[in-house]
């Protein structure tokens, strides 16, 4: 492997990703010129006394030409300054990393559940193509694929919370579990804290607002991978291996799986993004901080700072998402990278 | 239909037990979109208070919710504000998707790359937050939510759409034309489009079964349909306090969810298998 | 051959998930809960914890922080009558505009200073500097003269008879902490999470959901029974703060959805405790700009409310309808009808303003599900006579910056409001003087009221004062300056095994945490 043509690559989509930042930053200075009323005043709320407003004006540089403000917010964005939050005082970037965590926390595990979950049904489904276990999973998969995420956390969270109190109802941990917050969320905390019962008491809090969230996009990757699979074990490839006198478990595994890692990652890839997008509404439903409670709250208060800072925010996680994915496919897959780095 | 480089695979007219329920069902929420409000009476937004949240009877088929208004017939009013939003954003932003995609794949190089560009931030960027973004400037409605949707859909259409038609273009009988001097545009329109029509067919399907579930989500949170209507995700929200009580304040309208969600979904299903039998299952 | 023993689990992966199964199981078991949950107390209340700046004690959730952290000069006791607190010895002057204290010499801060007379100076100063939240209830504040740490004068700028009694909300701030954390806001965005006060409970820490507490022992109040801990948890979902409550996680649930108290009554183990504040659910008008500037629409449109079967479905019957613009619980308040629905004489009413084409509109807090389902109820009562309501949600915060512009105010807004204290004088002028920009909530802008207000204000007579206080609740009726629906009964359901019957503070919408007591052990 050349290096010169990794790094190539690398810079490539480095520099993609940065495109797209950009991109993202100069939408959302669009979207505040856009917004209706005094943006100084927007930017210290409707309480404040005439003289914070003019100090706002000269700070966001208002009485410039756009284009200048247009560098100077670029600027700012450089420096991590969003803006100060006008319920909390805050300044926006701190209110979303001290959240954030919490949000990673939840998708990580709905990931892992996802994964968990789906990538085992499809390997035996396909494998036993036809059969019992075949057709009840694509059944299951076609009724969870079209359960809206809210409905059944509400459904999950009476059944097993309230009714069977198998799990808690709501919140990151029972009164006195939580582990010291050095992160923000409370798994982690726990774990770095050595403290056992706290991990536990956690992992039983985010039990259910995992698999709620990870429903849907386990009935994706499950449908996805198993096509994928059914593709690779019914090719004319595979015909030679068999005929080389493979076990069938062989074939599965050592060929079959890896060649559909690449698209099933990539599907992975993407949900990241809609996971975090659909984690305002499991945060909502079991009373969990994170940035789409965060920015739920923000909308609902007309912080116009904390919702632009939010949606920048957001646009770059999912943004680094992405092209940390597009990495792993290139290690993953040698497919992959003879595409991207041969020429 | 413009020339096609498949072979005329033997259409099976009848349906299968499958694909027919598929298609009734489908036709049952069309009628309620359509008839729905005609249909039904005047008190669907007429709140009883004193007959709230009572269980299903013979006069209240699904129960009265939290305003005493009938259930069963609020979802049937309801259809028109979930499904008819989610057909309409949805094929709002395959017709946009289509535009770019062919405008990219037809146009110089630059174009291609700005184009593709854009995408990338319209990808990096979830439907919710973008929803969320803009119930902030422009008020929570219905049609926030459907603006914000409409701007998030299109680029990956447009992505799929584009590798479709490079596909496309780069198949013979494609080249074939060319060398007989057809021009690049009525290659587009009349060989090139029709042919990833099928695919965009396909994802059209199974984008509505999922912008049910975001619109529902949207109004559940409140910042898409507003009182009194009757959306689905605004029943679920009204009736979230009512799970243990009043269980059918939120089965009924959830259940309707799910049911047009994995309608449209099989709905994609059915006719991605009927362009490549291949995929046929047993 | 190791490819094959990929499919079964490796010695590691069994190994981790049998420690997973077993930390799995020990949290199942329960394992060890905080030793002090017994003596700690755990609160669920709705609504956004925004600061804990005691500035802002006009949020209810601000307030209810601030009762736990901070002390007060003086407050109201249970009979509604006004007694010292820091302050040992107050008296108005004669002629309304100064007032001389005696304070307590035995009080410190949570950071063992103690507090004199010019924390109290620079609390007030620094309120009148911003003059934002709770600087409104201090109108006519002028300077504090320090005689020494236990003696001070307040003077005003003007008469101004309320002012003793908005010293129930002026929580005192540890001036030398404050100043020392100034930033560039005056402090406002390290109060936001900080405590330089001087309460019965010590701050430890807070997010956006939960706020928690420890007993300051150095505090100069000792009582009985006061928990060593407190937690107060935002849970805005009633049905969830039901499942908290039954699942213990909660001691005390406040605001609960009167459907749910009704169900959990019946529970052996809990008591439903109906807190009898001074909140009002009314619908209040913009009287100056709009379809509402009309007095005649405002009366028709009283008369369209469906009360009865509001109190009834959505609130249990926990409450009183209104018949006035006072909340019932509050005295000198005249002979007025109740309020009624009566749909002919609306339409008749209705039919005589020109009204085609015009859509009405009303804001509302989507927080709260009871005033929702009233936003909605009212709604569609609006169809019965014909008119068109939209609906709009709106967040307090919001609400309140829009009442300095009486363009911007809401056409109708729908509110549960309560009196900042038991005094009928606070209600009227903050919420119907003209000058009370910022709290006057309708725009409402009357010279005849005007004129009474300013004399109550420079009356030293508590019975005289009550006379005028009549005389502008009369003139407000007639002009319907809102839709007043009903006075509630909040109610608070708890373990009484655990707390003793939590009771109503007069000086906000719920309690006051500094009243939390543990059940005596029996």
């Amino acid at each position: 492997m050349a290096v010169r043509s990794i790094l190539r690559f690398l810079l490539m989509r480095l520099g993609q990703t940065i495109l797209t930042l950009w991109g993202l930053a100069s939408l959302v200075f669009l979207m505040i010129k856009l917004l209706p009323g005094d943006e100084a005043q927007m930017a210290v709320g409707a309480e404040a006394s005439p003289e914070q407003i003019e100090a706002a004006r000269q700070r966001l540089g208002l009485d410039a030409p756009v284009i200048i403000q247009y560098l100077l917010f670029l600027s700012r964005l450089v420096k991590g300054d969003l803006g100060v939050s006008i319920s909390t005082f805050q300044p926006v970037l701190n209110d979303l990393v001290a959240v954030f965590p919490s949000t990673l926390e939840l998708v990580s595990f709905a990931m892992l559940v996802n994964l968990a979950v789906a990538v085992p049904s499809a390997i035996v489904a396909a494998n036993k193509r036809g059969g019992a276990f075949d057709g009840s999973s694509r059944f299951m998969a076609v009724i969870f694929g079209g359960l809206p995420v809210f409905w059944l956390a509400l459904m999950l969270q009476y059944l097993l919370g309230t009714v069977w109190r198998l799990l808690p109802i709501s919140g990151h941990n029972a009164y006195g579990m939580g582990a010291p917050i050095l992160t923000g969320a409370a798994t982690l905390d726990a774990l770095l804290a050595l403290d056992w019962v706290a991990l536990a008491d956690a992992l039983r809090h985010i039990a259910l607002p995992a698999v709620a969230l990870a429903a849907l996009f386990s009935t994706q990757i499950f449908r996805a991978f198993r096509a994928s699979l059914l593709g690779v074990l019914t090719s004319d490839f595979m015909m030679a291996v068999r005929a080389k006198g493979a076990t069938a478990r062989r074939v599965l595994l050592r060929h079959a799986v890896p060649n559909s890692v690449t698209a099933t990652l990539a599907l992975a890839g993407t949900q990241f993004g809609a996971m975090v997008g659909s984690s305002v509404l499991i945060e909502s439903v079991f009373a969990r901080k994170g940035v789409g409670a965060y920015m739920f709250n923000a909308v609902a208060q007309k912080d116009s700072f904390a919702v632009l800072g939010s949606v920048i925010f957001i646009g770059a996680v999912v943004c680094i998402a992405n092209l940390i994915v597009d990495l792993l496919q290139l290690v993953v897959d040698p497919r992959v990278r003879a595409a991207q780095l041969g020429n | 239909m413009a020339a096609t480089s498949r072979p005329k695979a033997t259409r099976a007219l009848a349906l299968s037990p499958l694909e027919g329920f598929v298609l009734a069902l489908l036709l049952l929420l069309l009628a309620m979109v359509a008839a729905g409000p005609i249909l039904a009476p005047d008190t669907v937004y007429t709140s009883d208070i004193v007959n709230a949240l009572q269980p299903p009877s013979a006069e209240h088929w699904l129960g009265t919710d939290d305003q005493g208004r009938d259930v069963f017939w609020r979802v049937v009013v309801g259809a028109r504000a979930t499904l008819l939003s989610a057909l309409l954003v949805v094929t709002l932003y395959s017709m946009i998707g289509v535009a770019v995609a062919t405008i990219a794949a037809a146009g110089p190089r630059w174009l291609d790359e700005t184009l593709m560009r854009i995408t990338d931030l319209g990808m990096a960027l979830p439907s919710m937050i973008v929803a969320l973004g803009l119930a902030a400037a422009l008020g929570a409605s219905l049609q926030s939510a459907i603006i914000a949707m409409s701007l998030t859909g299109w680029p990956i259409t447009a992505r799929i759409l584009r590798a479709v038609i490079r596909q496309t273009s780069e198949a013979q009988f494609v080249s074939g034309a060319q060398v007989l001097g057809v021009s690049k545009w009525r290659l587009m329109t009349r060989h090139v489009l029709p042919n990833s029509l099928d695919v965009l067919i396909v994802k059209w399907a199974s984008d509505v079964s999922t912008t049910v579930l975001v619109l529902a989500g949207l109004s559940f949170i409140g910042v898409g349909a507003q009182p009194p209507s009757a959306e689905w995700g605004a029943m679920i929200a009204a009736g979230r306090s009512y799970v243990a009580t009043a269980w059918w304040t939120v089965v009924a309208p959830g259940v309707a969810v799910a049911v047009t969600s994995i309608a449209f979904g099989l709905l994609g299903d059915i006719i991605q298998v009927r362009n490549d039998p291949s995929l046929r299952e047993a | 051959m190791r490819h094959l023993k990929s499919m079964r689990f490796r010695p590691g992966r069994l190994a981790a998930t049998a420690l997973l199964t077993v930390a799995l199981a020990t949290g199942w078991a329960g394992g060890a809960a905080a030793a002090d949950r017994a003596s700690t107390v755990i609160v669920a209340m709705a609504g956004q914890i925004n600061t804990l700046d005691p500035m802002r004690a006009d949020y209810s959730q601000t307030n209810l922080i601030a009762s736990a952290v901070y002390d007060t000069l003086v407050t109201y006791n249970a009979e509604r009558q006004l007694v010292g607190r820091l302050a040992t010895e107050f008296s108005l002057a004669p002629d309304v505009k100064s007032i001389a204290m005696t304070l307590r010499s035995d009080v410190t801060f949570h950071d063992g200073t103690p507090l004199t007379a010019k924390d109290i100076a620079y609390t007030l100063d620094r309120l009148k500097r911003l003059g934002a939240g709770v600087a409104s209830l201090i109108e006519g504040y002028e300077s504090t003269t320090v005689v020494d740490d236990t003696h001070l004068t307040i003077n005003l700028s003007k008469p101004y008879s309320l002012f003793l009694g908005s010293l129930s909300k002026i929580y005192i701030l540890n001036s030398a902490l404050v100043e020392a954390n100034l930033g560039a806001d005056d402090g406002q965005g390290w109060l936001q999470g900080n405590d330089a006060g001087s309460g019965p409970y010590v701050l430890d820490a807070i997010t956006a959901q939960d706020v928690s507490f420890s007993r300051f022992d150095g505090y100069w109040d000792q009582v009985e029974r006061r928990p060593e801990a407190l937690v107060y948890r935002r849970i805005d979902e009633g049905a969830t703060r039901r499942d908290e409550l039954l699942a213990g996680n909660i001691d005390i649930g406040l605001a609960m959805a009167d459907r749910d108290a009704a169900a959990l009554a019946s529970n052996p183990a809990l008591k439903v405790s109906l807190l009898q504040s001074t909140v009002q659910t009314e619908i209040l008008f913009n009287t100056r700009v709009g379809p509402t500037a009309d007095k005649r629409l405002r009366r028709a449109l009283r008369l369209v409310y469906d009360y009865e079967g509001g109190l009834a479905s959505i609130r249990g019957n926990n409450g009183v309808i209104a018949n006035g613009p006072l909340p019932t619980p509050l005295n000198c308040r005249p002979d007025l009808p109740v309020a009624k629905r009566d749909i002919e004489a609306a339409k008749a009413a209705l039919a005589e303003l020109a009204l085609d084409g015009v859509t009405l509109k009303m804001n509302f807090q989507p927080a709260f599900d009871a005033q929702k389902q009233e936003a909605t109820l009212f709604q569609s009562n609006m169809r019965d006579v014909g008119l068109q309501l939209e609906l709009e949600p709106i967040a307090f915060p919001n609400y309140l910056a829009s009442l300095k512009d009486p363009e911007m105010i809401p056409q109708m807004m729908l509110l549960e409001d309560f009196a900042q204290f038991p005094d009928p004088g606070i209600v009227l002028v903050k919420g119907y003087h003209s000058n009370a920009i910022g709290t006057n909530r309708t725009g409402y802008s009357n010279p005849d009221v005007d004129a009474l207000l300013d004399a109550a204000l420079a009356e030293p007579d508590e019975s005289r004062r009550c006379e005028i206080y009549k005389q502008v609740q009369t003139i407000l009726y007639d002009d319907a300056v809102m839709i007043d629906i009903y006075t509630l009964r909040k109610p608070a359901v708890y373990y009484p095994e655990k707390v003793e019957a939590p009771v109503a503070s007069p000086t906000g919408s719920s309690i006051s945490l500094a009243d939390v007591r543990l059940a005596p052990k029996s």
